[in-house]
């Protein structure tokens, strides 16, 4: 049996963070008991043998692939902003500037003390937008018995992002079939355990069951029209169906 | 370098897309060795990859930069690769799946017999004690960055890894991996 100190010490040695006391101490115990040098043996054995194993590599396409798969319209929106601010932005007009903040300052705070809350009110109509890039190409609402949501195709650049939003309280299959020259690229997030995703050649298939949201992405390119088949289907029957263009 | 990649964080996150590509590019191959070797498939491991870089940049501002950026981005793999074979089953379809040889062909893997054998060993570890070992062993970390990594004391990573090397060690011999041991000590 071998002390259980000594195992440490002898895994401490493969992982060189051993002290020279504790390596001293364990090179006196391997030199008295065969069966602990027996066993230190096969340890380093072990180690070299994972030694022995190459650098494993990805395939060419893998980081092109990555960085398809990545919607860079989150916080290009941002770098957006600033630019706008910048163009706007004039040094030697700062005292225009400067001028025209006081003056809009004013402007609110009168109609604040005139108790006038109307003039506030089209801020309230203000939205977001999207990255300049992004486009909703087709947005397709879904209002079945048991399935709710929507469909939406958004086009960034020679991306096109099929986001599913779906609502259900029956298991259905979300189908999609692409032509060729169309590649699918990613789903994200990636699927957990509820959702199953399976790909076939050109077909996509995903069983949905509850709340579900995720993005569907494809990489064009070429500048013909190409069309998706994407349809519903419950209980082998298709409850929907519909064609999304990408141009 | 781990300010570099400070640096590279913050101008993604002021919308440069170019800094992020520099962070995959820095990181990729990296990232789809360790998948590699924890799973051991290759249309899998680039799949971990990809979900890696995707929600990493999903949840750029999120990150701490108190912690080196590699280490939440390998964090990040473990998890990933975690999840991954849970949802697999990996671990009961596993001797369907090396008989499938599922392999980039481009690309020869442990190009011997017992390259494979080493290989599958580690593959019968079970997870718990096969990440510590990996990450020891491929990427080098110390018992306290392994306890960042996969969040577990410094203490279990050490009885883990240790007895991850004994089990492995057992698997290996079995296989006849001792014919050698002569020349070792």
């Amino acid at each position: 049996m071998i002390d259980k100190k000594y195992i440490e010490l002898m895994n401490k040695e493969i992982d060189k963070v051993i002290s020279e006391d504790e390596k001293t101490a364990l090179h006196n115990y391997l030199s008295t008991d065969i069966e602990a040098k027996e066993y230190y043996n096969e340890l380093l054995l072990t180690n070299d043998y994972l030694d022995t194993l190459p650098d494993p590599e990805p395939s060419e396409n893998l980081k092109k692939y990555i960085i398809n798969s990545i919607d860079f319209s989150r916080y290009s929106s941002l770098e957006n902003r600033k630019s706008f601010w910048n163009f706007l932005y004039i040094p030697k007009f700062k005292y225009a500037y400067i001028f025209a903040a006081g003056l809009i300052a004013g402007i609110i705070l009168i109609s604040i003390f005139s108790n006038n809350p109307d003039f506030l009110d089209p801020a309230k109509n203000i939205s977001g937008t999207m990255g300049v890039d992004s486009k909703i190409v087709k947005e397709i609402p879904l209002n079945f018995s048991d399935i709710s949501g929507k469909i939406e195709l958004i086009k960034t650049g020679n991306n096109f992002s099929v986001y599913a939003n779906f609502n259900s309280a029956q298991k259905f299959d979300f189908v999609i079939k692409y032509p060729s020259d169309v590649e699918f690229q990613s789903i994200s997030p990636a699927p957990d355990n509820n959702i199953e995703f399976t790909k076939g050649e050109n077909l996509l298939k995903t069983t949905n069951l509850g709340s579900q949201q995720y993005r569907l992405l494809f990489l064009k390119n070429n500048t013909k029209t190409s069309t998706i088949h994407i349809q519903l289907v419950k209980s082998k029957s298709i409850i929907y169906e519909d064609e999304l263009l990408l141009n | 370098m781990d300010s570099d990649d400070k640096i590279l964080v913050k101008e993604t996150l002021n919308g440069d897309k170019k800094a992020f590509e520099e962070i995959v590019e820095k990181y990729y191959k990296i990232v789809y060795r360790l998948a590699y070797r924890i799973i051991r498939n290759n249309d899998d491991a680039e799949e971990i990859t990809q979900s890696v870089f995707v929600k990493s940049y999903e949840n750029l501002g999120s990150y701490n930069p108190k912690f080196k950026f590699f280490s939440w981005i390998y964090r990040i793999t473990v998890n990933e690769s975690l999840n991954f074979s849970k949802r697999q089953n990996f671990t009961e379809e596993l001797n369907d799946k090396h008989s499938t040889n599922e392999k980039n062909p481009d690309v020869i893997y442990d190009q011997t017999e017992r390259g494979e054998k080493i290989q599958d060993a580690l593959m019968e570890l079970d997870m718990i004690y096969r990440i510590p070992v990996v990450l020891k062993h491929f990427m080098d970390y110390s018992y306290k960055e392994i306890s960042y990594l996969i969040d577990i004391p410094e203490k279990t990573v050490k009885s883990r890894l240790f007895e991850g090397r004994h089990l492995l060690k057992n698997i290996l011999m079995k296989k006849g991996f001792n014919d050698d041991r002569q020349k070792i000590y």
